[in-house]
């Protein structure tokens, strides 16, 4: 490792060492204040990422340092430093410690990072294993809430499983192909026009391992379970980051794949088919709301899979809007839900929800364009995610897809409106919920402005993505 | 100095931003209903005064009138572009006019006021918007936009059964429009593919070559998200309960400009993009027309909520427009836009006064409503008139539209068109039946809970202000239409010649 | 010869791994976990890999499996832990030996065997597997290897998050 490769990879080690000094400075000095230190790290990584130009296209054959992973640094980065912000209340009132908390949400978005600019499986793997196993903790960190422990014990039992997968999908490609570096890897896959049997199983156990991690039906059933028991800030930074990072890496891995993608085709398409109706159903008679994020979240994961299956760069580019404009909105939902949690619990039965939208009208109508967003509904941003997706669809010649996609949208509105109907549109029969503190506000706000000024004009950020794609 | 006005000052935007910056506003100054109140007032008025100085300005030409284009999306081919012909001057006129009528309506409206006439203002925006589009994303955008303001207005500010007939509207005019998008989707791809310029706008859509089985499911997209809207017979049921359940400006929203944006999709984007499919259809079109003045008929008759009543007579109206665009030659079209105009005056006007009903006595029921010409004699005037111009007397506005399609239809369809004037005499049987529900018979003893004496004031300054414009416009356009058709037939002939505006 | 032990060593592991979770008493799964970890070692060593055998024994068959016990011991589980193997259990293991021979003639049909790399036997002989290791680890994938340093440090610092009671 040369110097100059070190300096191309300085936004993660920032991230990494910002994450090891709070963690060291936290023993010494305890406080909660570390968060927002946490936060001041992410975003100088995140300005690191966006101003430097890096000197080596590449770093040691393992992580990229072109403008996609730089993209992507910018993006988990300020992601964490928001789901940080938002944390600073919430680790008050539950009595969280604030330099562990930070430090290893730190950690995750290094994690994140190094996923999204992976070049090589090894690097893919080490990424995805970072963040993953930040969340393990993450998700049972409220210790004394049984539901939490519980949900970090299944995430915990179906990461292991999907990191097994992974590791030994990875393995037999290695075997296969005799290289780690990606187009060499699935290069070496080849014979006679198609992939060969060994590259096919590796592959097969991958999309396992892939399903696994974003939630994609059949391998979804953890999702409502973990959503449900783990803090709202960390569910947040889940069900955004985590997904999205591994989308982000799934991105370059099918542009390296080439041609080879046919052989793999069906199966993704069962996978988005499946993922579409699954979610859908399962969503319809959720009451409460983070489970129904949770199944909502297997509905949009299968939207990612369009654009991954249809491929090319104006999929790929509706791939990263849609996965851009799900973050900013399901951040923004959690958001919302940490905002109201109190000591005893953290409002997520509909119930809880009754006729606040008069008693809280700014956070409840964020909320519901937070939904609106997610249902796809103009002019908010999801609208115009959607759209790219359906077009590209079109355009791939999966017309039977898009059909399924419009049909998840429409019922989609059933369940995304039934939160919105008990917020406004019943009358208000219990307590008011905690009041928001300034740095909630700000967040929120600031989700909020994303996700209309990217739903009227999307053109800028249209264009950035086209110009970072590979 | 007019021309020149018209030309550089985007004036288009003005007429469409104008209602959405009220929103806005309206949002900041929350905490006093006051204060919204008038600024809802002020801002519809102010446009309407925009929409009638543009009416009287604006030459009667055949082509657009006005127009503006900048780029928005270019990525996807997506133009902000707006125009106006006659045809969308004069629904821009009905709305400004109706929007006007359902801020004065709600006056007193005391629930989250301000949220309110937010929500009316921006459905203001949402349907000029429709009315005014001519990219085909835009106009799915502003289509959409319509939804979510309507939902809230049933879905909070309703009565009885309020968040089921929200949903349902919603979802029936939803599960229309998400067709209307897979298919401008598909047009637009295939528009590209041909000329590899990718673009929504419709000028160079209409461009396409279609093969006449795409031709048909692309129309039939477009065709369902429309008639669902209209709503054309089948696709009727989400109308009543929508109606009924509405506040009183949701109703005269819903009745007098939502059903119009239907009627106004198929003339203006389905009709010329897919001309042969649409030759093809016209019969489909014409017969369920004609059921459904007769089921609305049939139906109205045995209701026993006046507004239900009116609802399905909503049915019946749009039964006869879109027999008449059927008819497919310019008498029957000019009728047909016409009765469009005319039924949003007298519905809207309908519904007001149901409102103003509604607020005295606290009942809808005709069961137990009666003798109110005895106590309220200037409102039972009111509510006389509209009923009659309701019915399609002579001289009144309806009935101006429905003799126009007649006429056109008997060129076309004589059969058809003596069965549908057998149903203007319907028409005029479920309108008397609440006539005389209402106003004649026995005093019915149903006064609001709390009002001891069951006094019933008459109408009020406000509501003399709201009737007696809508009233002399009822007149107007029943005895003297020529100025609201004269704009409207230069469009007519060129959508008729197939391919559209320029 | 070395086949035979191949065979011989991977039934033995198969069995063992089976017996992890059908035995009853948490200590003797514990033990068949010990046997499992063993065998791999020893297939580590047929394919030239002395130090991963090593790292195997000491590491998985040491240290792990002895701090598993550790705790079976602190939480007292009876042998009534394990619940009756249901039906069900036994339709998913057959299911899965299906799937394996399926994988397993699937992926007979193409070329099995993989790329050999640049590390012949004779090389390791030569250097020794543990010099080649190191010198991998330290130079092509240092990087990998600080990574994986993230990893450990994440590990622990949850580890005690989650087990100290009073923060």
């Amino acid at each position: 490792m040369s110097a100059l490769e070190l300096q191309s990879l300085l936004p993660q080690i920032i991230l990494a060492l910002g994450a090891t000094t709070v963690l060291m400075l936290g023993a010494w000095y305890p406080s909660r204040k570390w968060i927002l230190g946490g936060v001041v790290i992410a975003l100088f990584a995140a300005l690191s990422a966006g101003l430097m130009t890096p000197a080596v296209p590449e770093v040691g054959n393992l992580y990229s340092t072109g403008s996609y992973a730089r993209f992507f640094v910018v993006l988990w980065s300020l992601l964490g430093a928001l789901s940080l912000l938002l944390s600073l209340r919430y680790a008050e009132i539950h009595d969280l410690p604030g330099s562990e908390y930070c430090a290893l949400i730190l950690f995750a978005i290094c994690g994140m990072s190094l996923l999204s600019a992976a070049t090589s499986l090894i690097g893919l793997f080490l990424g995805l294993e970072a963040f993953t196993l930040v969340f393990y903790i993450l998700i049972a960190f409220k210790r004394e809430d049984s539901r939490g422990a519980e949900a970090g014990l299944k995430y915990l039992v179906m990461g292991a499983v999907a990191t097994g997968f992974l590791a030994f999908g990875i393995s037999l490609i290695y075997a296969a192909s005799g290289s780690f570096h990606l187009p060499e890897a699935f290069a070496g896959l080849e014979q006679a026009g198609g992939m060969r049997p060994l590259g096919l199983a590796g592959w097969a156990l991958m999309l396992v391992a892939i399903g696994f991690k974003v939630s994609l039906a059949p391998f979804h059933l953890w999702t409502p379970d973990v959503y449900q028991g783990a803090p709202a800030p960390v569910t947040g930074l889940l069900a955004t980051g985590s997904k999205g990072a591994v989308f982000a890496s799934l991105v370059p891995l099918f542009a390296a794949l080439g041609p080879l993608k046919a052989d793999l085709e069906q199966v993704l398409w069962l996978l988005a088919a499946l993922s579409l109706l699954a979610g859908t159903f399962a969503a319809l008679p959720q009451r409460n709301l983070k489970r129904m994020l949770a199944y909502s979240s297997v509905v949009h994961m299968g939207y990612l899979m369009i654009g991954l299956l249809v491929g090319g760069s104006e999929a790929h580019r509706a791939l990263l809007f849609y996965l851009i404009s799900y973050a900013f909105a399901t951040l923004a939902a959690f958001g919302v839900l940490t905002s109201f949690s109190r000591v005893d619990d953290e409002p997520q039965e509909y119930a809880d929800f009754r006729g606040l939208g008069y008693l809280h009208p700014r956070r409840s109508s964020l909320l519901a364009a937070c939904l609106l967003s997610l249902a796809g509904i103009p002019p908010l941003v999801g609208f115009f995610a959607k759209f790219g997706i359906i077009a590209a669809a079109l355009k791939g010649g999966y017309p039977g897809l898009a059909v399924i996609a419009v049909l998840a949208a429409l019922t989609s509105l059933y369940y995304y409106l039934a939160p919105i109907v008990v917020l406004f549109m019943q009358q208000r029969d219990a307590r008011q919920l905690r009041r928001g503190c300034r740095h909630e506000y700000f967040v929120l706000a600031l989700c909020f402005s994303a996700i209309l000024l990217l739903g009227v004009y999307p053109a800028p950020l249209l264009d950035l993505l086209t110009g970072i794609l590979p | 100095m007019l021309a020149s006005v018209l030309t550089e000052f985007p004036i288009l935007s003005l007429l469409l931003w104008l209602p959405f910056a009220g929103t806005l506003l309206c949002l900041l100054l929350r905490h006093s209903a006051l204060a919204c109140r008038w600024l809802a007032l002020l801002t519809t008025l102010s446009v309407l005064l925009l929409t009638v100085w543009l009416f009287a300005c604006l030459p009667t030409e055949s082509g657009w009138l006005l127009k503006e284009d900048y780029a928005w999306i270019p990525t996807f081919g997506i133009r902000y572009s707006l125009a106006l012909d006659g045809i969308s001057l004069l629904l821009v006129c009905l709305t400004a006019l109706l929007q006007v009528a359902a801020v004065l309506i709600s006056w007193k409206q005391k629930e989250h006021t301000a949220l309110f006439y937010a929500l009316v203002l921006v459905l203001e925006t949402g349907i000029i918007g429709v009315f005014l589009a001519t990219d085909l994303f835009l106009f799915y955008l502003f289509w959409e936009l319509m939804l979510i303001p309507m939902l809230f207005l049933i879905g909070v500010w309703g009565h009885g059964n309020r968040v089921y007939a929200a949903l349902k509207f919603f979802f029936f005019t939803l599960a229309g429009s998400l067709c209307l998008l897979l298919a401008i989707i598909s047009l637009y791809l295939i528009h590209g593919e041909q000329t590899g310029i990718y673009s929504f706008a419709f000028e160079s859509l209409l461009q396409t070559q279609l093969s006449s089985g795409m031709e048909m499911l692309l129309y039939l997209g477009f065709l369902l998200a429309f008639i669902v809207k209209v709503p054309l017979f089948p696709f009727h049921t989400w109308l009543p309960d929508a109606h009924t359940e509405a506040p009183a400006a949701g109703s005269v929203d819903l009745a007098g400009l939502l059903l119009k944006t239907g009627i106004y999709g198929l003339i203006r984007f389905a009709f010329p993009l897919f001309p042969n499919a649409a030759q093809q259809s016209l019969p489909v079109l014409a017969v369920l027309g004609l059921i459904g003045i007769f089921y609305a008929a049939w139906i109205a008759y045995v209701q026993t909520d006046i507004k239900r009543v009116v609802a399905y007579s909503s049915v019946a109206h749009m039964g006869f427009v879109i027999l008449g665009l059927a008819a497919w030659n310019q008498l029957a079209w000019e009728g047909s836009l016409l009765l469009m105009v005319n039924h949003g005056v007298t519905t809207g006007g309908l519904f007001i006064l149901i409102a103003m009903l509604q607020d005295r006595t606290g009942s809808r029921d005709l069961r137990v409503l009666g003798g109110m010409w005895k106590t309220l004699p200037f409102f039972s005037a009111f509510f006389l008139l509209f009923c009659l111009a309701s019915l399609g007397l002579p001289g009144l506005s309806n009935f101006a539209g429905e003799i126009l399609v007649l006429l056109g239809t008997f060129s076309r369809w004589p059969l058809l068109a003596a069965l549908a004037a057998a149903g203007v005499v319907f028409s005029a049987a479920y309108m008397l039946r609440v006539v005389q529900g209402v106003l004649w018979g026995p005093l019915g003893q149903i006064c609001k809970i709390g009002d001891k004496d069951c006094l019933h004031e008459d109408l009020d300054r406000r509501e003399w202000l709201l009737m007696i414009p809508l009233g002399l416009l009822v007149i107007w356009l029943g005895l003297y239409p020529a100025p609201v058709l004269e704009p409207m037939r230069g469009p007519i002939s060129l959508l008729l010649k197939a391919g559209g505006l320029p | 010869m070395l086949s035979i032990l191949f065979y011989l060593f991977a039934t033995v592991a198969i069995f063992s791994a089976f017996y992890v979770t059908k035995a009853r008493n948490p200590v003797n799964s514990a033990l068949c976990l010990v046997t499992t970890f063993i065998c791999f070692a020893v297939l580590y060593i047929t394919l030239d890999a002395p130090f991963m055998a090593a790292i195997q024994i000491i590491v998985y068959a040491g240290a792990i499996i002895v701090l598993i016990i550790f705790v079976i011991m602190l939480l007292n589980l009876g042998t009534a832990v394990k619940k009756r193997y249901t039906h069900a259990l036994a339709w998913g293991a057959a299911l899965s030996v299906i799937m394996l021979f399926i994988t397993n003639t699937f992926i007979r049909r193409g070329v099995p065997t993989g790329k050999l790399g640049d590390v012949t036997t004779q090389m390791i002989h030569s250097y020794g597997h543990t010099e080649l290791i190191g010198m991998a680890l330290f130079t092509e994938f240092l990087l990998p290897f600080e990574i994986a340093s993230i990893l450990l440090l994440v590990a622990i610092v949850g580890a005690i998050i989650l087990s100290k009671r009073q923060v």
